[in-house]
């Protein structure tokens, strides 16, 4: 060792000792924390396009994880272990210099980095606080992360047994026949089916991805006088009216409003790119957001909502895309192209799935009664996640019916049949109840009933 | 030190002195500058370039320029000798007229050249009409010009990219085809059947000149008037040699280019949509060329694409739709279009082979002008492409940059000064324009740097001509935010090569000739041209000919063949003169003088047969979206014999899965008569490939066996073979014959192995059902002579057991010790013959066993009559981007790359000595997530390695194997193992071949050869192998093959297979067709 780095070697040790002897204040972690993480981590899901129902898998698993340190520690709640499919306590918690809200948010912040792609763009922030953290309590905050991790390798492994990675190299979904009622890719961008497999996903409540299965859809006919010609022309007829009423008129607001596409596709010559947008999953973590900010909630209750409703909806896409691709439904704009008005185009972009169920009615639905658990029925808000993306603030009473404008907004948006919407929005709160009903999350009952 | 460095690169230029051509800047600039009301982003051919023409406007034997601006005004430079040019003024040029297109035609007819632009207008602010200058003449040696274009009803308004004049109704004056494109968003290609409907203001227009007015004639005349054909290339040609002038349209995007054959009553038939007569087309189609360039008198289509050359280019380039989404834009209407530049090579009768990468010229960056002509004057037309792009739309990084929320909602409202600033993030790919020099084989050998230099620019129109009459062809090209260039080619003062310039006078209302062909002879080889100005993109070249001659001195012969049919020869015509031809000393009508007929050996015949093969859609890439074939399209071999006894061949025709298959009997008139195979038929399930008919009892009748395959099932019945005993009362299935052997077969063979006098059966497998790449069991069975079959494959077939993925057995004595050896042909494993000495099988150790190929048939016969036996092998062909050699293999990695318990196979190949995979980034991520976290943006990815790419240790470990052949050879025997390879003729690569028969086709009594094939489910980043027409192979007694190039028959389509049979006591062919029905061809005896 020569003599420089000897001086830097005393230097390194002499301000450990001071950083030591300054950390008497404890670190503070706010409800503000955690939503910032998920905030942060929506923003990359956008960037990374993660589809609809990978980005629910992204969701919960890192709420999971914070929520399940959050419980341990409380009185007033319960942690999952032994309630969701497959989950296992998780390792005792540190006795000393030991803060579970620091434990948490590093659990989440690094379940959320391995769930999505562009790490750095998470990274930089996480470091960040931990260079805060560390300042102000070197011990605790070390003792804090490394018990943080540990939950989060705990809930990784749980994780890895989801069938997610097999779900990867399953066969693509095969459009092969001639059947007019059979999904096909639509435009612009004739996407493959995706995630034709994610009924494959291990659920983390319901017993399995068929046990809210919808009846099925109107019987495929392009006779006139058809249940299921009919709605296709009410699709039609709807957004000619709508059209016609200009960009302005109430029903366009609440189709874009509650578009929540990830991948909208837009071309300009030789250039085809993505607009990105939230996913509807991303969209009632927003609401959650708002809902707990308005009720003042802690970090354990905001994790408490935020993982209730992320468990709800993430079950609620394996659900629905359980039905998708039973019924493998074909889009109202391929038929309304083919056999009614060849240059009609959806006022939102046909996403690149079968028909049936309306996923933003099932997951709307399943989100709504996880909520309304929590916050209660009539639990007025001003909903403000698509401020960012350029869409005004909707006011609602109630989370019930913010579900069924989401619902019904896929109508006016050309992209679902009634019967979608209607027996989606069914299922979404049966499957919403069941969650609720089956998960013991708080202690005591506090919440008012639904 | 400064001095040093310019010394140096003095002396460095002065040595290179020696480059074709000399580069001159030209006093013209086609300047774009991104504006709020036009930009790139809201036109989307804004970064198209403007287009050149050359002709001699002032008739003073020197030919001038003129080059179209879109933000500029257009340029007249009059040649003033010694290449110094002065530019003289038009009227209503304007810089507000965004100019495209550029011909010349004596519209008037009074000998002086007069010029039509075409121009874009009525789109967002861009006004006016396309724009008619009347060559007034010249007077103290200026020349004028007054603008007419209303007189003539060629005022016209619209998205114009081209015009051409010719003359299809053969009325004697020129008309006009008009070439638009369209702006209707370019990705919702909806139903084809779009392009029936007409659309006034985005369709093409063939406009009928009626004593000198233009009246549009194109509802009439079947041309295609819509708004998703995205027009930027044009060329009229007599295509199909019948005297009456053709058109090609390259159409942009996801519309067909468009093949209108003249139907010689004033209308035109579009056989690319109609007859899929072309295969497979450029898929971003820009500009084309019509010229013959394999010196064969027939015209040949040259069509340019945006695949780019540089690998990092290509592997951050947004490429084609994965297969399962292709097949979608096929079901809609579609024809197959991939991203490559595509050379259609005439193979007569409006046949053509698609063979743009074996010639070597697919991929040259984004493309505008191909430009086919003889630069170095040795009587080969070679190639020059312009090419380049100020916005590089197809940049994945910037697709991802300019998906972002924030810049959308900026572009969606409208575009202000600060929005422009995004235009500059679009890469901007300059790249050097392309030379190719032709070899003469019509293959291309890249000549950039010798010929000229390799500088980056962004070109697009250009011309060629004799601009210092020195007797080579100059180059004219029209460049983007750069001055024109003038490449003053040296060829002439460099070699000693002579030429011959032929001039045109035509008739009174045609007086350039416009249409003539000129047919050449010169120490037996044929050039052949004709005078069409329009070619390559938005320009046109003086209706002129300029042709090479190499070191001759004289031509033999020279006809020129008018518009009208008329014609002249010329005999012993010295070289290096121009030669003036005229109509009025042309006569009688060269297309009424009877053609020597081909020899023809063997004809398409009449016959059909009610059965159509029905293949479902491949689901392969369904599964496995990394590999770079399917394997559920093997079938259906034709299999003949006679099958009730009556000495008549009959034919098992296979029925793919949820097909039944069924016996179609000969009867004695010819005839036949198609029945089930059993009145059961509850095996229609299995997917047939392959049947075998033999004696399998040892009672003097034929049996059946028929084997099933094609990657569906992974065991069970349907992959059982089944022996069908022939009873008095028909074939009856022995269902205890093969139970519990599941086999998904490629071939079997009835022979006796043992000398023991009964058939025995080998059967053989080229998968294991869904496992790509992995290594089935081969069969081996001895008959007891009574049609039992005992498995001995693990004893006596030991060898063969495990030999690889086999695709063809032959069953010959190779060392004559009288047992049959096996000759087995296959896939990642080389021709491998295993020697028979009656008890057992044993690999002969030859010197071929590094020749590891995508081997799918195989011959056996003793070409060289030298007593031996030689092989012909089927192979994948050189006619796609990969290539394979020793030290450069394509390489098979199976391996659980991402540890989920599924074995990934992955599919390398070395790309410009770099080993990269076929499949792109986004087929690779679908996959591999991991990849997407390792290699965020297109550019990294594309820099990486393929062990960067994914884990070492996983390739390591990987399964892996291997192919260094793809090319079809000819394996000479030598005795003790050893073989000499020699490569099959050009044609012969042109495409995969799937089955080979030989035959004496000549009766010269030495054995010749005719190869079937064509692969349509490949991946679509490998394009699709259309270009066999099946290809005789005669040979030539001396130890090779003749190709025989315009053949009197045509194999179209996915041949597995050829078999031979006798109708009515004449030799014919039966050749099977993937999904399609079967062909059957008379050999033409004399």
């Amino acid at each position: 060792m020569n003599t420089f780095s000897k001086i830097f070697g005393v230097f390194v040790i002499v301000s450990t000792l001071w950083s030591c002897q300054n950390d008497a204040e404890p670190i503070v972690i706010s409800p503000e924390h955690f939503h910032e993480s998920i905030d942060r981590t929506t923003t990359v899901i956008i960037h990374d396009i993660f589809s609809p129902p990978v980005a629910s898998r992204i969701y919960a698993y890192p709420s999971i994880a914070a929520y399940e340190i959050l419980a341990s520690n409380s009185e007033e709640f319960t942690p999952l272990a032994g309630q969701l499919n497959g989950l296992s306590e998780i390792p005792n918690a540190p006795t000393e210099n030991y803060n579970p809200e620091v434990a948490a948010i590093v659990a989440h912040m690094d379940m959320s980095r391995r769930l999505i792609f562009s790490e750095d763009m998470l990274t930089s922030y996480r470091d960040s606080l931990y260079t805060v953290w560390s300042d102000q309590n070197k011990a605790e905050f070390e003792t804090s992360k490394n018990y943080g991790l540990e939950v989060a390798n705990h809930i990784v492994a749980w994780m890895d047994k989801d069938n997610y990675k097999q779900t990867r190299t399953m066969p693509k979904f095969a459009v092969t026949t001639g059947d007019e009622s059979r999904w096909q890719p639509t435009p612009p961008a004739y996407m493959e089916g995706i995630e034709p497999h994610w009924n494959k996903i291990r659920p983390f409540v319901i017993d399995s991805a068929s046990q809210f299965k919808p009846v099925p859809p109107p019987a495929f006919s392009m006779e006139k006088n058809s249940d299921f010609f009919k709605e296709l022309k009410e699709v039609y007829d709807i957004s000619q009216k709508i059209t016609a009423a200009g960009d302005t008129s109430e029903e366009i607001e609440i189709a874009q409003f509650w578009d929540c596409n990830p991948y909208v596709s837009v071309t300009r010559g030789h250039l085809m790119f993505a607009t990105k947008k939230i996913t509807p999953g991303g969209h009632w973590m927003g609401i959650t957001k708002i809902a707990s900010q308005k009720a003042n909630f802690d970090a354990t209750q905001t994790m408490y909502a935020y993982t209730k409703a992320s468990i709800a909806m993430a079950d609620a896409f394996i659900s629905c895309w359980d039905e998708k691709y039973r019924s493998n439904l074909v889009r109202p704009e391929t038929l309304i192209n083919d056999h009614i008005d060849d240059s009609w185009q959806p006022i939102l972009q046909t996403p690149p799935f079968p028909e049936y169920v309306s996923g933003h009615s099932v997951v709307s639905g399943a989100a709504s009664e996880a909520l309304t658990s929590i916050f209660g029925d009539n639990f007025s808000f001003n909903d403000t996640t698509e401020i960012p993306y350029g869409l005004p603030m909707r006011n609602f009473k109630s989370f019930r019916q913010a579900a069924q404008e989401a619902a019904i907004s896929r109508m006016y948006g050309g992209i679902h049949y009634r019967a979608a919407v209607d027996n989606g929005l069914d299922q979404g709160i049966a499957l919403g109840k069941f969650v609720v009903n089956a998960l013991t999350m708080q202690t005591s009952t506090q919440t008012a009933s639904n | 030190m400064l001095l040093l460095i310019l010394c140096c690169s003095c002396k460095q230029s002065n040595t290179k002195h020696t480059a074709r051509f000399l580069e001159q800047n030209l006093p013209f600039e086609n300047t774009l500058k991104n504006a709020t009301h036009l930009n790139i982003l809201n036109y989307l051919y804004y970064y198209n370039g403007g287009g050149t023409a050359l002709g001699d406007f002032n008739n003073d034997g020197l030919l001038d320029i003129y080059l179209t601006g879109n933000q500029t005004e257009d340029k007249l430079l009059i040649n003033k000798g010694k290449l110094n040019f002065t530019s003289i003024p038009l009227p209503n040029n304007s810089s507000e007229f965004f100019s495209t297109g550029v011909t010349t035609v004596d519209i008037n007819n009074d000998g002086l050249l007069d010029i039509y632009v075409c121009q874009v207008s009525n789109l967002l602010e861009l006004k006016g009409s396309n724009r008619l200058y009347i060559n007034q003449g010249s007077t103290n040696g200026l020349t004028t010009f007054i603008e007419d274009a209303e007189k003539y009803g060629l005022n016209l308004s619209g998205l114009f990219t081209q015009a051409s004049f010719f003359d299809y109704d053969l009325d004697g004056d020129l008309d006009i085809f008009l070439l638009k494109h369209s702006v209707h968003p370019n990705s919702n290609y909806n139903k084809g059947t779009i392009r029936y409907k007409t659309d006034s203001t985005q369709g093409d227009l063939l406009l009928k000149n009626v004593n000198g007015y233009y009246i549009d004639n194109s509802g009439k005349s079947g041309i295609l008037q819509t708004k998703i054909s995205y027009g930027l290339g044009l060329s009229t040609s007599d295509i199909n040699n019948d005297g009456y002038p053709d058109i090609y349209v390259g159409n942009d995007f996801f519309e067909n280019d468009y093949l209108y054959i003249n139907q010689k009553d004033g209308t035109f038939k579009e056989f690319n949509t109609t007859l899929n007569k072309l295969g497979h087309t450029t898929h971003f189609s820009m500009g084309n060329d019509i010229t013959d360039l394999n010196n064969d008198g027939l015209p040949d289509i040259l069509s340019v694409d945006m695949l780019p050359e540089k690998i990092e280019t290509l592997k951050a380039a947004g490429t084609e739709y994965g297969y399962p989404i292709y097949q979608n834009q096929l079901r809609n209407g579609y024809q197959p279009q991939y991203m490559q530049n595509t050379l259609h090579l005439n193979r007569g009768d409006c046949t053509f082979s698609e063979i743009a990468f074996q010639s070597g010229i697919a991929a040259t960056e984004w493309s505008w002008s191909p430009l086919a002509a003889d630069f170095d004057a040795d009587g080969y037309k070679d190639i020059f492409i312009s090419n380049g792009i100020a916005g590089a739309t197809n940049d994945m990084d910037f697709i991802n940059f300019i998906s972002d929320e924030a810049i959308q909602k900026r572009l969606g409202s409208g575009m202000n000064e600060e929005d422009l600033q995004l235009i500059k993030k679009l890469p901007s790919k300059k790249t050097p324009n392309y030379f190719y020099k032709n070899n003469g084989t019509i293959q291309f050998k890249d000549v950039t740097q010798e010929w000229f230099k390799k500088i980056p620019s962004l070109s697009n129109g250009a011309s060629y001509g004799d601009l210092d009459n020195d007797g080579d062809l100059d180059l004219v090209i029209n460049n983007v935010n750069a001055p024109a260039q003038l490449l003053q080619n040296k060829t002439r003062e460099k070699d000693t090569t002579s030429y011959l310039k032929i001039r045109f006078k035509g008739d009174a209302t045609n007086t350039q000739g416009i249409g003539a062909k000129l047919i050449l002879h010169s120490k037996g080889t044929i050039q052949y041209f004709e005078n069409s100005p329009t070619r390559g993109f938005m320009s046109s070249v003086p209706p002129e000919i300029v042709a090479g001659l190499g070191t001759s001195t004289n031509v033999d012969s020279l006809t020129v063949v008018w518009q009208d049919g008329s014609f002249q020869t010329l005999y012993d015509i010295a070289s290096n003169q121009v030669l003036t031809l005229y109509r009025k000393d042309a006569g009688s009508n060269y297309y009424d003088i009877p053609k020597l007929p081909k020899r023809a050996y063997i004809k398409n015949s009449d016959i059909v047969l009610p059965y159509t093969h029905r293949d479902a859609t491949s689901l392969d890439f369904n599964r496995d979206p990394l590999i770079p074939y399917a394997s559920s399209n093997q079938g259906p071999k034709i299999t003949v014999g006679d099958l009730n006894q009556d000495g008549l061949d009959d034919l098992v025709l296979l029925g793919a899965k949820s097909q039944a298959t069924q016996i179609s009997y000969q009867q004695e008139n010819g005839s036949f008569l198609l029945a089930p195979l059993h009145k059961d038929q509850k095996h229609h399930i299995n997917e047939d490939v392959y049947s075998i008919i033999f004696d399998a009892n040892s009672d003097n009748k034929n049996d059946l066996l028929i084997l099933s395959g094609g990657n569906e099932f992974t065991k069970g019945k349907p992959l059982e073979p089944r022996l069908y005993i022939q009873e008095p009362e028909g074939l009856r299935f022995r269902e205890s014959a093969f139970s519990n052997i599941f086999i998904n077969a490629s071939t079997a063979s009835a022979v006796d192995i043992d000398n023991d006098g009964d058939l025995d059966l080998s059967i053989s497998a080229d998968i294991v059902p869904r496992e790509f790449g992995l290594t089935p069991s081969q069969y081996l069975f001895i008959n007891d002579g009574t049609g039992n079959f005992t498995d001995v494959s693990s004893t006596y077939g030991k060898a063969l057991q495990n030999v690889g993925n086999v695709h063809d057995v032959q069953w010959r004595d190779m060392d004559g010790n009288g047992y049959p050896d096996a000759v087995l042909a296959g896939h990642w494993m080389p021709i491998t013959i295993l020697l028979n000495n009656g008890t057992r099988l044993k690999r002969l150790k030859t010197n071929i066993e590094s020749l590891s190929g995508w081997w799918n048939s195989l011959e056996v016969a003793d070409f060289d009559k030298d007593g031996d036996l030689d092989i012909i092998a089927g192979n994948w062909g050189s006619n796609t981007r990969l290539k394979a050699t020793k030290q450069q293999p394509i390489t098979l990695y199976r391996s659980d790359f991402d540890d989920n318990g599924r074995v990934d196979p992955l599919v390398t190949y070395y790309y410009q000595n770099q080993e990269t995979t076929i499949a792109t980034k986004d087929e690779l991520v679908k996959q591999l997530p991991f990849i997407n976290k390792k290699f965020l943006s297109y550019n990294s990815f594309a820099k990486a390695t393929v062990d960067e790419l994914l884990p070492k240790q996983k390739l390591k470990d990987a399964y892996k194997k291997e192919v260094t052949e793809l090319r079809s050879l000819y394996f000479e025997n030598q005795g003790n193992g050893n073989f000499k390879p020699m490569s099959l003729p050009f044609l012969a690569q042109i495409s995969s071949v799937f089955d080979i028969i030989i035959d004496d086709f000549d009766n010269d009594s030495y054995p010749d050869a005719l190869l079937v094939g064509n692969n349509y489910e490949i991946s679509t980043q490998l394009g699709r192998l259309d270009a066999s027409k099946g290809l005789l192979m005669l040979n030539d007694t001396k130890g090779f093959f003749t190709e025989i190039h315009q053949q009197n028959f045509n194999i179209s389509g996915p041949a597995r297979s050829v078999s031979k049979l006798e109708i009515k006591g004449k030799t014919h062919y039966i050749v099977g067709l993937n999904s399609t029905s079967p062909l059957l061809l008379q050999k033409v005896e004399d």
